[in-house]
């Protein structure tokens, strides 16, 4: 993921325009964390994720879900689906103390700038999931492969190749599996769990699910009509070095007004002894990048409404404020909104706007994309992307890219 | 003679009583329901009707048509938990005399006791409701907690998710009374 450019050995600040904006628009990670979930009166995430708010490994009440509600069932009533709980469909059954998840995600990208067209193939995604529940404590780990990208979640240190655990925690859930201590890399507590990881509110913010994950320990409420969760954040271990490790919190708490509206305030606030690069906008060199005392905030609202029938909107708008030595305060703001249809079951047509103002340039982008759960655990999409880049001393670089992808799970 | 006129005028009376309050508008009816966590679980259905004697306002909901916005759930709700087609209504028995009827123009609220019929079983049960009055429209809603054990229905499970036997049911409609 383009966090990770240039982090994990923290020099070389100088990469091509192009190559930014390559991995910028390298979506990955984005299996089985769907907001648009709250069609089906879901404003909470515990019942069908592990991580209780929201991504990643199923529990076997999602596994059901995910027989049920997600895919196209060709003619099959849903009320006649049968739901099997174990993986490789059904065929390996699991104890109701494991879960185990397995997804495999690969794209053609194609991105235009004015400097050209490229194209290239990517393996997003190749992670094996696990989980264990023992009476109230729970853990869960993940340890996948990427032949480039996501180098903060890596746990080798390889040009390329790498194996990568984006996520390994363990807690207790208590209060009837409302109140939950965690600990260990986490996803960050903060705004819309989107899946579009590279959408500027997830990138700007570096709260992506993809590589964007933390040390720490974080505690959840998970409670009728109010969902919560609070970290302490201790940084990145997987960064080599410790000056570019982020330390502070993260946190939201989210009210849910109705089965089908759902409001959230999220906030974050980090510091490191030297920032890290940013490439949500990879046409601005980031003056934060290697800058003493880096001090970064966001703090915004996200909703999510379920309008009626198919159409679900998703929204998050965010401030952003970084300073640093030397460097001065930087204020900025990004926001996202998004429009899921489902035509008919499984066939989702996804329309996305989003905006984003730091270091004093504005971007904006729309996104049009089509998913289609085309059978159990399986998925197609394609997103296109068109963006204007804000440039320092005014103007913009468009950018347009073409993002196909097939996506299985089991 | 007259002691047959009168009776003979009651009898002809009563489908009148009968008929005397009546739903306008759609009427929704449902239930509340939670799990562990966060989880929450809505039924609802617009099918509702009343019958007014003149003493007993009786709500009836046809529970066939209760919806959670999955529809295998909803499969297992009728035919596992609900059993529709041997129960199928809901049914509150709720004395005009419990009522504090507003007058018009006015609200009223209140709790009063009533009798709830479900999946074969009838409890005594407290309705909180709330009456807004126009003329002669009458806007309730009303609210009942039960315990879907003390109606025999099982408590629901589902890969392990298992939803806490206390739930809320309530109705809201529109209603006339000549």
């Amino acid at each position: 993921m383009s966090l990770s450019l240039g982090a994990r050995s923290a020099h070389g600040p100088a990469l091509l325009p192009l190559a930014l904006l390559l991995a910028l628009t390298m979506p990955a990670a984005r299996a089985h964390a769907y907001p648009w979930m709250i069609q089906h009166g879901y404003t909470n995430c515990s019942a069908c994720h592990v991580d209780p708010s929201g991504f990643g490994l199923l529990t076997e009440y999602g596994r059901a879900q995910a027989q049920i509600v997600l895919p196209t069932l060709w003619g099959k009533k849903p009320e006649d689906v049968e739901p099997t709980t174990g993986i490789v469909y059904g065929a390996v059954p699991l104890p109701s103390w494991l879960d185990v998840g397995l997804s495999l995600r690969g794209a053609v990208l194609s991105t235009t700038t004015s400097q050209g067209t490229s194209w290239r193939d990517i393996l997003m995604i190749a992670d094996l999931r696990a989980g264990v529940t023992a009476g109230p404590f729970i853990a869960s780990a993940s340890i996948g492969y990427v032949p480039t990208g996501a180098t903060l979640a890596a746990i080798t240190n390889q040009q390329r190749d790498n194996i990568v655990s984006r996520e390994h925690w363990l807690g207790v859930r208590l209060v009837d599996q409302k109140l939950y201590i965690l600990g260990g890399r986490m996803n960050l507590p903060f705004g819309l769990r989107n899946v579009e990881h590279n959408a500027f509110v997830r990138s700007a913010t570096r709260t992506d699910t993809n590589s964007a994950q933390q040390y720490g320990a974080q505690v959840v409420w998970d409670g009728p009509g109010v969902r919560a969760g609070l970290m302490g954040i201790a940084g990145n271990y997987l960064i080599d070095d410790p000056a570019y490790r982020e330390q502070g919190y993260s946190g939201y708490v989210e009210g849910a007004f109705s089965n089908a509206f759902t409001l959230g305030l999220s906030s974050l606030v980090t510091h490191a002894d030297l920032g890290l690069s940013s490439i949500a906008n990879p046409f601005v060199h980031d003056p934060f990048f290697g800058a003493a005392d880096d001090w970064r905030q966001a703090h915004g609202l996200f909703s999510r409404w379920h309008a009626g029938g198919p159409w679900v909107l998703l929204a998050e708008a965010d401030l952003l404020v970084q300073s640093a030595s030397g460097v001065a305060r930087d204020w900025g703001g990004t926001g996202f909104l998004q429009a899921d249809f489902e035509a008919l079951q499984g066939l989702h047509f996804i329309f996305t706007g989003e905006g984003l103002h730091q270091n004093q340039v504005t971007s904006y982008g729309a996104w049009f994309s089509v998913s289609w759960f085309f059978f159990t655990y399986a998925e197609a999409r394609i997103d296109t992307t068109f963006t204007e880049f804000g440039v320092p001393g005014g103007g913009h670089e468009p950018s347009f890219s073409v993002l196909g992808q097939l996506h299985f799970s089991m | 003679m007259p002691r047959r006129a009168s009776l003979l005028a009651l009898l002809l009376a009563l489908p009148l009583l009968a008929a005397a309050t009546r739903v306008t508008g759609e009427p929704t009816a449902g239930f509340h329901g939670r799990g562990p966590g966060g989880f929450s679980l809505n039924g609802t259905t617009h099918q509702l009707r009343i019958d007014d004697d003149g003493t007993t306002l009786k709500v009836v909901v046809p529970l066939a048509g209760l919806e959670t916005g999955i529809s295998l759930r909803d499969r297992h709700m009728r035919e596992r938990y609900l059993e529709v087609d041997k129960y199928p209504d809901a049914v509150l028995e709720l004395p005009w005399s419990a009522l504090k009827l507003p007058g018009d123009g006015q609200t009223s609220e209140g709790t009063a006791p009533a009798k709830m019929s479900l999946h074969g079983k009838s409890h005594e049960v407290q309705v909180r409701y709330r009456v807004v009055r126009t003329g002669n429209r009458y806007q309730v809603t009303g609210n009942v907690p039960l315990t879907i054990t003390d109606y025999g229905i099982d408590i629901p499970s589902y890969f392990g998710v298992t939803v806490q036997p206390d739930v809320e049911a309530s109705a809201s409609f529109t209603a006339e009374r000549a």
